[in-house]
């Protein structure tokens, strides 16, 4: 059973996370960018169509 | 513990019975607290694709097409399902550090998410149970080439050793797991490149492009559909491990990527040398073919390792399902031990049923395909077009109903009539019970009608109902100052 006091450390340190996550830059967390899109749309849809029609 | 909470560097050192609440729980984990660089998310994900589900997968596509139509389904059709499910959940499950289930609250509602909840439970531990009973087969056909008399009770025997090893990795945590599964993935490409090699010395290629599928429908053109299905549903299949190894990805990059090159392409490969052994053996099951192939020292290494694979991938369904847990009231701040004792539980009726319970799986996992779909679906409209990869984290954990995304009574009824309109849809266009389908199955698969018709309805009803009614504020609205007022944790 949880104390009070842990409850209220355990929000307090939940919204600290929140903050610190919200508030982060994209850039922060590794670039991504229009070029990945291509290429993992590339990769994982329109080649593998062509090849899945090219191959019925 | 004041003090520990009042800076950003003391938010990774809140724990609760010796366990950190971020790794081993569903607080947003910040980016030091990750595990998975470059290197261990490839291995992690590589890891947790080759199984003895690859063999399955295989096995089953050699009954209805040849080796190139066979490999062309399992490695493009993976590719496909894998990123469709993976686009939203990786993006998303990364960018804010948040666990799978909590990242459909948006979606899904508060409460609704917990319907997927069960759903994920559900799928996760039943995929778990039968890889377990594989690696107790795989044990039993290894006291068999080792010249001994194998035993029905040796299976149970080893699925319980399976869960035993389960738990013994994943209560270390997932720094143990990804460095136990780097070392594993090296193993497990020798092996694989090996067991070609075998196959491609016993058979030649001739002889496996020339192999005659093993129990072809009698329609010819839902042969290849059925074989696209099962590719494409695969790679949706892998939606419930998404969410945690993208959490632990410390860079954008590395939360797709592996996800789409080892859970698609990898998956694709290895299921496809299993697909050539279905096709020129007759048996998808490696470990009835590689000792006599492979002699007995190779082969029983081989099966060694192939088990292995199935306690890291089990290791990792295991961690994801011990965090979605969390989610249930009482086991918030549970020690992990505990919690992953309990998601061991169900797994003990394989024990005692393995082979009951592994022959009800091809239900088990036609089910399971009518589900993926349309949550994938739903997620990435949710996410990409609605939101804009834009998420009100506070209002993840914000179970009052003044928060974004408790819609009505904590349920947002659209997205959860989404699921039951894809699953109708999928069943519309294929039953996999009975394999009956519509004409439109040979143009369209099932999974992406039953991904695209509730992503779409869904996206309407967002934009022109819930948007436009109660729920009036930009969907891609970023953070406001606050404090939680109900804070779900």
């Amino acid at each position: 059973m949880l104390e009070h006091e842990d409850v209220k450390d355990l929000v307090l340190d939940l919204e600290q996370r929140i903050d610190m996550m919200q508030n982060m830059g994209d850039a922060e967390l590794g670039r991504f960018n229009g070029l990945d899109w291509v290429i993992l749309i590339l990769i994982s849809i329109v080649i593998p169509v062509i090849v899945v029609v090219a191959a019925q | 513990m004041n003090r520990q909470a009042s800076s950003p560097q003391s938010a990774s050192t809140k724990e609760f019975h010796g366990d950190l609440l971020s790794t081993y729980g569903r607080e947003p984990l910040l980016p030091s607290e990750r595990e998975y660089k470059t290197w261990s998310a490839h291995g992690s994900s590589f890891a947790y694709a080759i199984a003895t589900w690859c063999f399955l997968t295989g096995g089953i596509t050699a009954e209805y097409v040849g080796a190139v139509q066979g490999m062309v389904c399992l490695i493009a059709g993976n590719l496909i399902g894998t990123f469709l499910v993976s686009a939203s959940l990786s993006q998303g499950c990364q960018r804010y550090g948040v666990e799978q289930i909590d990242f459909c609250k948006p979606a899904f509602g508060q409460n609704g998410a917990r319907i997927v909840l069960i759903f994920y439970l559900f799928n996760m531990l039943g995929w778990s149970g039968l890889i377990l009973v594989m690696f107790g087969n795989g044990i039993a056909n290894i006291v068999q080439a080792l010249g001994y008399q194998s035993a029905h009770w040796q299976v149970g025997l080893g699925v319980a050793l399976g869960i035993w090893l389960t738990y013994v990795v994943t209560t270390r945590g997932v720094h143990l797991l990804a460095m136990f599964n780097s070392i594993i993935t090296v193993a497990l490409i020798f092996i694989i490149i090996f067991m070609f090699y075998m196959l491609l010395n016993a058979h030649g290629w001739d002889e496996i492009l020339a192999a005659k599928p093993l129990d072809p429908l009698p329609v010819p053109w839902m042969n290849y559909a059925v074989a696209l299905e099962l590719g494409i549903a695969s790679g949706m299949s892998w939606w419930g491990g998404i969410g945690f190894l993208a959490r632990n990805t410390k860079s954008r990059r590395n939360a797709i990527y592996p996800e789409v090159l080892q859970l698609g392409l990898s998956f694709g490969v290895v299921c496809s040398i299993a697909l050539f052994s279905g096709l020129v053996i007759g048996s998808n099951d490696p470990t009835e073919w590689m000792v006599p192939l492979g002699g007995v020292f190779m082969g029983v290494l081989a099966l060694v390792f192939v088990g292995l694979a199935n306690i890291t991938s089990t290791s990792v369904s295991l961690f994801a399902s011990g965090l979605a847990l969390r989610h249930l009231p009482g086991l918030h701040t549970t020690g992990w031990k505990l919690i992953i004792a309990l998601t061991c539980v169900p797994l003990m009726f394989f024990v005692f049923w393995p082979h009951e319970l592994y022959d009800m799986g091809d239900a088990f996992l036609a089910y399971n395909g009518t589900m993926h779909a349309p949550v994938g679906g739903i997620l990435m409209v949710d996410y990409f077009f609605l939101r804009k990869q834009r998420l009100h984290l506070r209002s993840i954990f914000e179970a009052d109903p003044g928060g974004q995304y408790y819609y009505t009574k904590g349920f947002n009824i659209l997205a959860l009539s989404g699921i039951a309109i894809g699953q109708v849809t999928y069943f519309l266009v294929y039953d996999p019970f009975t394999d009956e389908a519509s004409a439109l199955f040979q143009f369209l698969p099932a999974s992406i009608a039953a991904f695209l018709l509730p992503a779409l309805v869904y996206w309407i009803g967002m934009k022109f109902w819930v948007q436009g009614g109660r729920h009036s504020r930009p969907l891609n609205e970023v953070a406001l100052p606050g404090k939680l007022v109900v804070p779900n944790l």
